[in-house]
């Protein structure tokens, strides 16, 4: 029961829950179905994927590292399944890819199989197959390698920065002069390519081709090394290019770090060099019939049986040639022979020999066995042979002629003339050589040496060297020509000196005497000096005084001289000039000048320097003649003062001077007259004297003049008014008027007036005043002329003359 | 014997291969070729006692299109740096030129030439612009490829200030 209403509860609950959650519950399903059900989520993840994989190849590369293992695992069980869709699908990239890979293999498959083809069956072929199982190359190779043909004629070092030309060899040196050039021009060349196809840097031309001649260019890091070849050189070339290059940067490493254009250094490239100065000439095979290589084999066979019978036979003969040349060398006195041997084609002699015996190499050469076939040893020993003891002694000792050499037992006797110097040398060395013990002089005179008789016979003074070279003496150094004479005429007396030869300077020579001269004299260009052959030295020429002083100590201080003469010895022109001119103190107006000892003065000068410079001048030191063109100069106003002094003109007189002649002007009693006539003559400079300007008067003629010339007739101010003061000067000059009529019959009289501040009006008023008022004194206006109107000074005063005509008063 | 490298540098149709023509072989000609990439000469140059192999290389001219390339200045010890007197622009381009060797190589000697100096008519140089060219310091001469004035001149000038440094 129990159990039934538990149902009954449960199936209660679920219509209540049915009603209640009816929706809910089945989206609950729903989602749980999701959740479990794999095929669904694929499904959903499907509907994403290509875009996730998108957002994820965007972000890093993480999804690729991951897909790598998959893929390739992948790839690799389709090509396992089958391999066709794979390499359908590759074929259009691969295809161009292989195909140019085999057409490239096949070009120089073929190039080769024609040489190879050609070379196949001709004997030189046989031999390069030989060559190809020993070496184990390939054939076609050795068959390539075989048939180029090149030469490389010149070699190229070359500073890669500077592209200076570091060494050049060449097949024929004449030829290429240039060769620093094309070393440029070929770094220039490789410059040019460079900037041109802007290639890298290490990247240069590795070859360059004209016509025959082919350029191979390496590049090191400092140098490039160019080979010019004719033909087809081989690779291998190359390598030993670069070979060379690594030898020469590892070698010459500091130099080249160094270079600033000094080659000197590279000279010795060449050694590196010169082993790519190779050639190849084997000739070009021909076409060869099917016959050849059979004769060829004949011929070869018939040659080696004919050489073979030769050789031994030739071989047989040489063996007996150097058993012969042996035994000459163990009969030599002075070598011994103790082994003989034959091994490998040389011929081994060995024993021991005296260094004065016979050369065996020259032995040899008198037979016609070959040189390098020998070895020779021969070890150095000494000879106790008697004869060979005495050779030894002779080339110790060295002899003269005049001694004889013997031996007796160990004792060397010497016998014969001899110089004491050779005796005491021999009795020196003589017992230090082997085989000698002691040495006999007893036979032996010693005789003075050359040296000392010649010492003897000359008897020099120390300033003399002598030199001995055998028979030849040469005397040098300074002496007189007295002990010059007397030597060489001594000389002759010793029959030894077969030569004689003299640079013995003469010290009492003219020559000598004169070189001295100038030595100690030191003379100016403009001086020659000259030696007479009495030994008189005479200095001629131009020079200072204090040269000439001083030459005259000097010369005494010259031994041979037996007299000085320097009267010729002129001063220069400049001196003598500076002398005149101090001596003469000439004015600024003259000009002094000098040639040929003669004095020139132009110019202007008072008559009392003239005449002065004309006595002196010719009384200076290098100076013969005066050439004096100077005019007399006239001081005119000295003179006129002069005149003045002695004349004494009267104040109405005015004396003038003008070119000699001098004016008298004005009036003057004829007394003064004709004294100053009788006077003028005794002043200096005046010639003549003119009084036409001058009026003969009386004394009180003068004084009226005085009197009127006394009187001036002051107006003051702007006023036209006579005033009593004028009008009494006016009266007084009306009166000296009237007097001056009784004494000079026909004259005039001048008198001024001064006036201040002019206006002309006011002039011409002031001057009608003057006459009204003279006519009142009965001076009529016909007898008054205005002379002038001056102005004395612009700004205040004016004076006009007026001239009182005398005679025209009179009736 | 020493061996110097040295360039001629100037604008195109400055003279440079006239001056290489005139120092080398003593010639000249009116004719005007104008020089492709370089043309190398060379003369031996003495210097009190020391003989200088000169290696002269004649670059082109340089023009807006076609400058010159440091490379073939690189490994020269010294350079001429040419001026046509009757062309006041061509100092510009010695500028250009000296600017662009200074910065890619360095600086070497150099010696400013001034060519032309027969063509007094045609002369027509900014005396300022020329002064402009002291600032490097280089010494300058007036020459002519024509007559041959100061030509060896400068030549023995540069070589003297190459081994004389
Ligand atoms: N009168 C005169 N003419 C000159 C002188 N130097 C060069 N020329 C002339 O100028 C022209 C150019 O001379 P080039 O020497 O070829 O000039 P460049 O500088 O080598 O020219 P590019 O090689 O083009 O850079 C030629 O016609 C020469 O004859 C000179 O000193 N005087
Ligand atoms: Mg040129």
């Amino acid at each position: 029961m129990s159990n039934n209403t538990s149902q009954q509860h449960e199936a209660a609950m679920q219509a209540l829950r049915r009603l209640l959650f009816e929706q809910e519950t089945t989206r609950i399903d729903r989602l749980e179905e999701l959740l479990n059900n794999q095929e669904l989520h694929a499904q959903e993840i499907a509907k994403i994927l290509a875009e996730a994989v998108q957002i994820r190849s965007h972000s890093d590369n993480k999804l690729g590292q991951a897909l790598t293992p998959a893929v390739e695992e992948a790839l690799k069980n389709s090509i396992a399944r089958n391999p066709q869709p794979l390499s359908d699908a590759l074929f259009p990239v691969m295809g161009p890819a292989i195909r140019k890979a085999i057409q490239s293999s096949i070009a120089s498959m073929l190039q080769s199989m024609n040489q190879t083809l050609e070379h196949s069956f001709s004997a030189q072929g046989l031999r390069w197959r030989w060559d190809a199982i020993s070496t184990g190359k390939p054939f076609a190779e050795i068959v390539l390698l075989n048939t180029l043909n090149y030469r490389v004629e010149q070699i190229f070092l070359i500073h890669k920065e500077t592209g200076l030309l570091l060494k050049h060899i060449a097949l024929d040196p004449s030829h290429y002069e240039d060769a620093d050039i094309v070393s440029s021009m070929l770094t220039a060349v490789q410059d040019f390519i460079h900037d041109s196809f802007s290639s890298s840097e290490n990247q240069g031309i590795e070859s360059l081709r004209m016509g025959d001649l082919q350029v191979l260019i390496e590049q090191g890091p400092d140098v490039v090394l160019a080979l010019v070849c004719r033909g087809n050189p081989p690779l291998s070339l190359r390598e030993t290019m670069q070979a060379t290059i690594e030898d020469i940067q590892h070698e010459f490493h500091e130099s080249l770090q160094n270079f600033d254009g000094d080659t000197q250094a590279f000279e010795v490239t060449e050694l590196n060099l010169s082993p790519l100065l190779v050639a190849d000439y084997q000739a070009k095979i021909k076409k060869s019939s099917p016959l050849k290589p059979l004769m060829l084999l004949g011929a070869m066979i018939t040659a080696i049986i004919a050489w073979v019978v030769w050789d031994y036979k030739q071989q047989a003969d040489i063996v007996a040639q150097w058993q012969s040349y042996v035994q000459q060398l163990s009969d030599e006195p002075g070598i011994v022979i103790t082994q003989f041997q034959q091994h490998s084609g040389k011929y081994m002699i060995t024993g021991l020999r005296d260094p004065l015996s016979h050369d065996p190499i020259r032995i040899l050469e008198k037979t016609s066995l070959p040189q390098a076939q020998l070895k020779l040893d021969l070890q150095p020993y000494l000879s106790l042979e008697p004869p060979f003891i005495l050779k030894r002694a002779a080339h110790i000792l060295n002899p003269p002629q005049s001694i004889l050499l013997s031996l007796q037992g160990e004792a060397l006797l010497l016998s014969g003339n001899a110089p004491k110097d050779w005796v005491n040398k021999a009795l020196e060395k003589a017992p230090l050589i082997a085989g000698i013990s002691h040495v006999d002089t007893s036979n032996v005179s010693a005789e003075p040496s050359l040296l000392e008789r010649i010492l003897a016979v000359l008897k020099p003074d120390s300033s003399i060297q002598i030199k001995l070279d055998g028979d030849t003496l040469t005397l040098s150094g300074e002496s007189s020509s007295a002990w010059e004479k007397q030597a060489q005429k001594n000389i002759h007396s010793i029959p030894q000196i077969k030569q004689y030869q003299n640079n013995i300077t003469l010290i009492d020579s003219p020559d000598y005497v004169l070189k001295q001269a100038h030595k100690a004299l030191r003379p100016p260009k403009s001086i020659r000096l000259r030696i007479t052959s009495n030994m008189e030295l005479i200095a001629q020429g131009i020079a200072t005084e204090t040269w000439i002083k001083q030459a005259k100590q000097k010369v005494k201080s010259i031994t041979y001289i037996s007299a000085y003469d320097d009267k010729s010895i002129s001063l220069p022109d400049d001196i003598i000039l500076q002398r005149a001119i101090e001596a003469l103190q000439p004015a600024e107006t003259v000009q002094l000048s000098l040639s040929n000892n003669t004095l020139l003065a132009t110019g202007e000068a008072k008559q009392g320097w003239i005449d002065a410079a004309n006595n002196q001048a010719i009384q200076l030191e290098g100076i013969d003649r005066f050439d004096n063109q100077v005019a007399t100069w006239i001081d005119e106003a000295a003179i006129l003062a002069a005149a003045i002094q002695r004349l004494q003109p009267p104040s109405s007189v005015r004396l003038s001077f003008s070119n000699g002649a001098l004016f008298a002007a004005g009036f003057a009693t004829g007394a003064w007259i004709s004294q100053a006539q009788a006077q003028f003559g005794l002043v200096d400079g005046v010639h003549s004297f003119y009084t036409s300007k001058l009026k003969n008067t009386t004394e009180e003629w003068i004084n009226i003049q005085k009197d009127i010339n006394s009187i001036s007739i002051t107006f003051p101010n702007t006023i036209a008014k006579v005033s009593p003061s004028i009008q009494e000067s006016i009266a007084l000059l009306a009166s000296l008027f009237e007097q001056a009529q009784t004494i000079e019959s026909n004259s005039q009289l001048l008198t001024k007036v001064l006036y201040s501040n002019t206006a002309s009006f006011i002039t011409s008023l002031r001057l009608k005043a003057i006459q009204k008022e003279l006519t009142t004194h009965g001076i009529t206006k016909q007898k008054l002329k205005v002379i002038s109107h001056k102005a004395d000074t612009h700004d205040i005063s004016q004076v006009i003359h007026f001239a009182l005509e005398v005679g025209s008063n009179k009736p | 014997m020493i061996q110097k490298k040295i360039c001629i540098l100037g604008a195109a149709g400055v003279g440079k291969t006239s001056l290489t023509a005139q120092f080398v072989y003593s010639k000249f000609s009116e004719k005007y070729l104008s020089t492709m990439g370089v043309k190398i000469d060379k003369k031996v140059v003495k210097i009190d006692n020391t003989s200088v192999n000169l290696m002269i290389w004649d670059i082109h001219g340089e023009e807006k299109y076609k400058k010159i390339t440091s490379s073939y200045v690189r490994g020269s010890a010294g350079i001429f740096t040419v001026i046509d007197g009757t062309r006041s622009e061509t100092i510009q381009t010695a500028h250009g030129i000296l600017e662009r060797v200074h910065s890619d190589i360095g600086k070497i000697p150099n010696i400013f030439l001034l060519n032309k100096s027969d063509l007094s008519d045609a002369w027509d140089i900014n005396e300022q612009a020329l002064a402009a060219l002291k600032k490097y310091g280089d010494p300058m001469y007036t020459t002519s490829a024509k007559t041959g004035e100061h030509v060896d001149l400068s030549f023995q000038q540069l070589t003297k200030m190459l081994i004389n440094p």
